[in-house]
């Protein structure tokens, strides 16, 4: 016999509510990044996201590539 | 990391049900890349910012910044793929590769920062990316394939 297995305690609306707080207080960067992909998401296809993403995924590769020359 | 991961699932979550968007049969995964691509560009503004107030020197941020091209390449790499619609396993072999240039920059950059307060930031930043990456994996083998147009 092994060692018993520990229970999962279902989630509840308390729970998630002291997720969302530890988030805010804890997790600024978290937070923005979330405010920043509803923003970023809104109303937009899957293409629409794929396009952008590979602009702003060009645009950090050219940036990376300057920085190693500073 | 067991936090991380938790708080990432929370703001995909959030992310996937505001979004409000057109679901298409990878919808999970753009998502979870949309997050990875935000994460990465937050990462790489933590870095340069270090950088510029000296607390990383010009090797640590060569090293760094050469591992984020390389992410970024990889990134792009993917987007194109699942712009393409390639079959899934092409997109996991190059959603691998992306696994795999970020856990490089970890081992070989981030954590050889001297500064521990400057590697704390970088390291909590990269493990958000790559806690989002595990969700792009997730949802990549939840994937339900799209029926072959005649």
């Amino acid at each position: 016999m092994g060692t018993p297995a520990t229970p999962l305690t279902p989630p509840s609306a308390s729970g998630a509510v002291a997720i969302i707080q530890e988030i805010a207080m804890l997790e600024p960067i978290a937070f923005n990044l979330v405010a920043s992909l509803v923003r970023g998401l809104k109303g937009k296809s899957d293409a629409d996201i794929l396009a952008s993403d590979a602009t702003d995924l060009s645009s950090i590769v050219a940036i990376a590539h300057s920085e190693q020359s500073k | 990391m067991g936090h991380r991961f938790a708080v990432v699932a929370v703001l995909l979550v959030v992310a996937v049900f505001s979004s409000g968007c057109p679901k298409g049969a990878y919808h999970g995964a753009v998502v979870a890349e949309h997050a990875f691509t935000s994460g990465l560009g937050a990462f790489q503004k933590a870095e340069i910012a270090e950088y510029q107030n000296g607390r990383i020197s010009v090797e640590e941020h060569h090293k760094i910044e050469a591992g984020i091209e390389k992410i970024g390449t990889s990134g792009i790499i993917l987007v194109n793929a699942m712009q393409s619609g390639a079959a899934n396993p092409t997109i996991s072999a190059d959603l691998q590769l992306l696994i795999d240039s970020t856990t490089a920059l970890m081992n070989d950059g981030v954590l050889g920062v001297k500064n521990p307060n400057s590697q704390a930031i970088l390291k909590a930043s990269l493990q958000t990316a790559q806690a989002v990456l595990s969700n792009v994996q997730t949802e990549l083998n939840t994937a339900t394939p799209v029926a072959a147009k005649p």
